[in-house]
């Protein structure tokens, strides 16, 4: 019974989430996003597990001094350094941005944030986001714009527009459906052909992105401040950003970004060399096949730097008139979207089999991996 | 003068008909199939001739209100479909709200003279239970899972199933024994994603084998994790395989740890661990991304035998260009049911390639019938959900 029931677990599970696919009703997608919520929250417990195992294997390794025990100082120097960091901003005092007057605290109140104060702290300075919403926390208050976001079906007609930098009449009504503003002013600036948009006017934004047929629409939350309270009994309510959005400077954002980052790009760098290093091994004319490799290589490369490309290419073979212009890019290109591609697509093609097969032995069974066994 | 008053009638009756607009025939207003109710309702109708705008005017349907305009299209930019009709969709209804509709017609000469049409049917915007476009979709799989329960049956009436020889799986008991020898430890890693991934249960499989091997050979086996419910999966492996082969001491925790879920962190973790450890054999199984052949190249740096696998199809020709052995695509899935001989495995193996075998198929038709100008199974394909 104690291995069935994982099984048992397992298969119904999987199965209710197959058919949820293809169940476009509310409630179904009510349900997978609840599943959504649950894995996350397991994922924060297993977050924990791994924490334990990695204290207790470095523990134990500075402990019985295994041969380079020392580098596990380091992981304990690393894995305290930003929690402390974090202690220090969080008791910093922050940074005022400005003061609500004490006569306006009355106007406080759980709800959308009023325009009398609005107009008290933007001409104290503030900047606040179009729509923001006012929540009582003890005995402060937390303005904080909301984070707003839908996902609609995008049709190409829409998406056409986007690369075109309009905005289509459907896709204004799938905003105004959801009360969200979309001024006539607001411009469109193309990121990604046919995938990433982003709708700009002034202070207000929304991130539109495109993945299978579905647009997102997104606008995470860029402000939240702290009123209150203040020390004295009456006087003006001190105003100042959340933690969150504390100004950069704050020590754990100047960890992340002046050690963690560089580190991070180093290790990212580093494929660079071992690109070079591999392509020195792997391109030997030995075999026929490496012989191929070591052609297709030199064309794509040779391709790709624009002073062989062009200048080069031009030097020696400008003569050849026969010669389309760009004949070693039109050479890569075709070599990367003919037979490369038809390489690529066949792998993809039995990748995606080999993993519907996997998939179906996890449900069926079959295959017990995942349970350990 | 009886004739000229005729004359007189007819003329002015002629010219009444040709100021006339013509209001929209057929016009029907349905839900908006295959959504969860948030896409509205779609209304179509046939072109009027002479409109040069239409407009659609809404109410609710058992209230007294008169209908209001909830949208204006000029003739030129409307919605055709494939059958000539025009198609407006209403996407600010109310869900489960029973409305009617009316399209009317406007000209440039006055926005006053409009021809209305008839009210529509009572309409209601509501979540569907099936999605139609995705019916294909459902027909793969239905089928798929038939013929994987076809030959999960034909493999436990005991008919013998046939798969080829897989370079990459043959060479593990060498690359053991060849770190037996050696005196050194194994390095298996399975991966930067989580047990989610069909990939990641696909490398632990690989792992118990390689385990199995590792342990009654007395070798140490290490494996860094990235995830730490997969390190908790691969260490009750590790246990069961000890166990199994009668060696519960070569059972450590230690061998199976988490070292952080951070891409680029954990590779520097592991790569200091090989370049310190010098493992004679580096398995690097699941899915990668752009880290494969920073972990490839250190781990052939210090010397040692690397078999990877991944469904990365971007990191295939990286694995396929500094390991030693690849398993390429879809033999990575097929590791298990490989390694275990297990027949149940063995069936769903051969259902897979039979379906490989009819969609081949399907494309082989597919292009010919492009070519005669048929796109059925073309646009079957491409179909936009």
């Amino acid at each position: 019974m104690k291995r069935q029931i994982p099984i048992i677990l397992c298969s119904l599970l999987g199965f209710c989430l197959v058919v949820r696919y293809f169940i476009p009703h509310r409630l179904s997608q009510d349900f997978e996003s609840t599943v959504n919520d649950w894995v996350r929250i397991l994922a924060v417990f297993a977050f924990v597990i791994g924490l334990g195992s990695l204290i207790r294997v470095h523990l134990r390794r500075i402990a019985m001094k295994v041969s380079h025990w020392q580098y596990s100082i380091v992981v304990f120097v690393g894995l305290l350094l930003m929690p402390l960091a974090a202690l220090v901003d969080f008791v910093k005092t922050p940074n005022q941005l400005a003061s609500l007057p004490a006569n306006l605290t009355s106007k406080l109140q759980n709800g959308p944030l009023s325009a009398t104060v609005r107009q008290a702290l933007t001409e104290g300075g503030l900047s606040l986001p179009p729509v923001v919403t006012v929540e009582s926390v003890g005995k402060r208050w937390k303005i904080q714009e909301q984070r707003q976001q839908f996902a609609t079906d995008a049709s190409s007609e829409i998406i056409t527009q986007l690369d075109q930098g309009k905005i289509d009449t459907i896709l204004r009504q799938k905003f105004s459906v959801r009360d969200l503003q979309l001024p006539e002013s607001i411009e469109v600036t193309v990121q990604s052909k046919g995938r990433r948009w982003l709708l700009e006017s002034g202070a207000l934004w929304y991130l539109l992105t495109h993945q299978k047929q579905i647009l997102t629409v997104s606008r995470d939350t860029t402000a939240a401040y702290i009123v209150g309270p203040n020390p004295v009994r009456s006087g003006d309510l001190p105003v100042y950003a959340s933690r969150k959005f504390s100004k950069q400077g704050s020590s754990v954002n100047w960890l992340f970004l002046n050690v963690y980052v560089p580190l991070d790009a180093t290790m990212f760098s580093l494929l660079a060399f071992f690109i070079a290093s591999a392509a020195y091994r792997a391109f030997r004319a030995r075999t026929m096949d490496a012989t191929l490799l070591l052609l297709a290589g030199v064309i794509l490369m040779f391709a790709n730097a624009p002073l062989l490309a062009n200048q080069f290419w031009h030097s020696i073979f400008g003569g050849l008139n026969f010669l389309p212009d760009a004949f070693p890019t039109l050479v890569k290109d075709w070599i990367l979207q003919v037979p490369g591609m038809a390489a690529r697509r066949a792998i993809q093609i039995g990748l995606a089999l080999g993993a519907i097969s996997q998939s179906l032995r996890i449900l069926l069974g079959i295959d017990r991996a995942w349970m350990g066994e | 003068m009886k004739y000229r008053l005729i004359t007189l009638l007819l003329g002015i009756f002629l010219s009444m008909t040709s100021w006339a607009i013509e209001p929209p025939t057929e016009v029907r207003a349905v839900d908006v199939p295959s959504d969860d109710g948030s896409e509205g309702i779609q209304i179509t109708w046939n072109p009027a001739i002479g409109s040069t705008a239409y407009r659609i005017l809404r109410r609710e349907a058992f209230s007294a209100d008169e209908p209001t305009e909830i949208g204006e299209i000029p003739a030129d930019q409307a919605e055709h479909l494939k059958d000539g009709r025009l198609r407006y969709i209403d996407q600010t209804t109310q869900i489960k709200t029973a409305y009617v509709y009316q399209v009317a017609t406007s000209t440039d000469d006055s926005d006053d003279v409009t021809a209305t049409s008839e009210e529509t049917a009572i309409v209601k915007a509501v979540g569907n239970l099936f999605h139609r476009k995705k019916s294909w979709i459902l027909v793969f799989i239905v089928t798929f899972t038939a013929l994987t329960l076809v030959f999960i049956q034909l493999a436990r009436s005991g008919r013998k199933m046939f798969i080829r020889n897989i370079s990459a799986l043959d060479a593990v008991e060498e690359s053991v024994g060849r770190a037996t020898e050696m005196g050194r430890p194994i390095f298996f890693i399975p991966g930067l994603q989580g047990l989610d991934s069909p990939a990641t249960i696909a490398a632990i499989n690989i792992f118990e084998s390689v385990a199995s091997e590792a342990i009654q050979d007395q070798t140490r086996m290490v494996a860094p994790s990235f995830d730490p419910i997969v390190m908790n999966v691969m260490q009750s492996s590790l246990k069961e395989v000890c166990t199994a082969a009668g060696r519960p001491d070569m059972y450590s925790e230690d061998d199976v740890f988490f070292v952080n879920d951070r891409q680029f962190a954990y590779v520097a973790a592991v790569d200091g661990m090989i370049a310190r450890d010098k493992p004679a054999t580096v398995f690097l199984q699941g899915y990668f991304y752009a880290e494969s052949l920073i972990l490839a190249e250190v781990a052939h740096s210090i010397g040692a035998i690397q078999i990877a696998g991944t469904s990365s199809d971007t990191q295939l020709p990286f694995f396929i260009a500094a390991c030693d052995y690849t398993l390429i695509g879809e033999e990575l899935f097929a590791a298990g049911a490989y390694i275990k001989k297990d027949a149940l495995q063995l069936g769903t193996l051969k259902a897979q390639d039979l379906v490989k075998l009819l969609l081949f198929g399907l494309m082989v038709l597919g292009g010919f019938l492009v070519v005669l100008d048929i796109n059925w199974i073309l646009n079957l394909f491409s179909t936009t959900l």
